[in-house]
């Protein structure tokens, strides 16, 4: 069902809101087999970037290719194995607010039966364990903090197993612990060749240090990753 | 010169509205569409998954809706039995209240109410719920998990919508026949064979019809308009009220014009039955 990514491109792609692009005639392949973070001013588009590889966003112009497909006219069934093999985590918001933390993490594995039930439990256990999030499980959203809600969006975008990993400005509220683990946590799925493309939008210059990330800039409305 | 310049623009303006009112139909008939066909083909949701949220539409627009039926149907029905008895005594056709019952009631007052209170009560809850899950990006979360948010979202709240309202309307009709002739009761001496005897010989198969065909897609209408609606919500949570608002109107618009159009059909066709026409 999940397919793999070997190639993502942006074909003269331009995004933007109410018929003003701040991304402006983009082609570019984008780096994979590695973590990198993009970055540039606030409202440059770097989210923007990361939702339109998600399939979240469609680009105003210009198309999206995976693989050499393009995928920015897909449907949602068409685009639906390529959306299971990635991982996304919002910069705010993107909790279930009438379900527990519990229930917001255990939905994309039991829908998707990604795991048998015994196993879907026990692996969102594990993984709020680690995040000490084990009790707000069965909170919901609004009874806990910004910092536990952002902890437990970046924890279900690993739920799955995703080849691809696109993290919204994670570390904003998440204690500095929960820091150091996510780290780990990235390095560990990398060696073990379960996550194999990470794409991090982040003003966190520790964090991005720390897990050694190659840049891409957006500047001028254009899309550059370092040498 | 500025008289024709005014028409032109009238002109150009109405065309444009026409145009709008179109493409807006178009879309909510492609969203009917659309969540219909990701709920068949969608082979990850599992029965189980549609019919929690399916239950609680229903419990939240059918049987929380019910002290409030009861009450417009108690006094809609009370009011057309002792209006058209006290008037029908005086012409000498007494017996024809049931006629009149089936006709007022059945064919036009319950379908028409029930759908103005599921659309107050449950049309502006679905709207602002949808708009603020838009707002909170809990469907871009759904989405990005590989969720339909047609198949997770809109059609549960479509198919509990359109049960809750076939079955307040039924609920209305059972309600405004037998606690309306409980109050007039209190007024007027009707014989309650006679009442039944005369709501049964006006009874006719093309009311259940009628009924069932108003009554689904008032349901229809209401759901999916504030469904989409609650979607076209974009940014930011002042939007939330406005895209509401505009829910509650375009589905009273939809549900008048739907329930009119049916019943000119449905009388034409009569007409045409008798040889009138």
């Amino acid at each position: 069902m999940k397919k793999s990514f070997s190639k993502l491109e942006f074909r003269n792609l331009s995004f933007g809101y109410d018929n003003n692009d701040f991304l402006k005639d983009i082609s570019i392949e984008i780096p994979l087999g590695q973590i990198v973070s993009i970055k540039g001013k606030r409202g440059s588009g770097k989210s923007s970037i990361i939702r339109i590889m998600a399939g979240l966003s469609l680009p105003t112009k210009g198309e999206y290719l995976i693989n050499d497909e393009v995928v920015s006219n897909y449907s949602f069934d068409e685009f639906l194995p390529f959306r299971l093999n990635i991982g996304f985590s919002f910069d705010y918001g993107g909790l279930l607010n009438n379900r527990t933390i519990f229930e917001n993490l255990m939905l994309p594995i039991t829908y998707h039966k990604t795991f048998d039930p015994i196993n879907a439990e026990k692996r969102v256990m594990d993984l709020l364990d680690m995040f000490s999030l084990t009790e707000a499980a069965h909170k919901r959203p609004s009874d806990v903090s910004g910092g536990m809600r952002k902890e437990a969006c970046v924890v279900r975008a690993f739920l799955q197993n995703p080849e691809m990993l696109l993290l919204d400005d994670p570390t904003t509220g998440m204690s500095s612990e929960s820091q150091i683990i996510l780290t780990s946590l990235i390095q560990e799925e990398m060696r073990l060749g379960v996550i194999k493309h990470v794409f991090i939008v982040s003003e966190d210059d520790h964090f991005l240090d720390s897990l050694a990330a190659k840049d891409m800039f957006i500047e001028a409305n254009k899309i550059k990753v370092a040498a | 010169m500025i008289l024709p310049l005014f028409f032109i623009e009238q002109i150009d303006l109405l065309g444009r509205k026409i145009i709008s009112i179109f493409s807006y139909t178009r879309n909510v008939l492609m969203m009917i569409y659309l969540s219909f066909r990701s709920a068949v083909f969608d082979q990850a949701q599992g029965l189980r998954t549609v019919f929690s949220v399916v239950s609680a539409q229903i419990y939240f627009t059918g049987w929380q809706g019910l002290p409030l039926i009861t009450v417009l149907a108690i006094s809609s029905g009370s009011i057309v039995i002792i209006q058209s008895s006290m008037q029908l005594s005086l012409l000498g056709g007494a017996d024809m209240i049931g006629d009149l019952l089936i006709l007022i009631i059945l064919r036009e007052v319950a379908p028409l109410l029930t759908a103005l209170i599921v659309i107050a009560r449950s049309g502006t809850a679905v709207a602002s719920e949808i708009g603020a899950m838009k707002v909170n990006k809990e469907i871009d979360a759904l989405e990005s998990m590989g969720i339909n948010p047609l198949s997770y979202i809109v059609f549960p709240r479509l198919l509990g919508g359109v049960i809750s309202v076939i079955c307040l309307a039924f609920y209305f009709v059972l309600i405004a026949f037998l606690g309306g002739y409980v109050v007039t009761k209190l007024i007027l001496d009707i014989p309650f064979g006679f009442y039944l005897n005369s709501l049964a010989n006006a009874f006719e198969s093309a009311d259940v019809f009628l009924f069932f065909l108003k009554n689904t897609f008032s349901g229809l209408i209401i759901f999916i308009v504030c469904s989409y609606q609650g979607l076209s919500v974009k940014y930011s949570p002042t939007e939330v009220p406005q895209a509401t608002i505009k829910a509650v109107v375009n589905s009273i618009i939809y549900v008048i014009v739907f329930n009119i159009s049916v019943t000119i059909l449905f009388y034409l066709n009569q007409l045409l039955k008798l040889g009138v026409i």
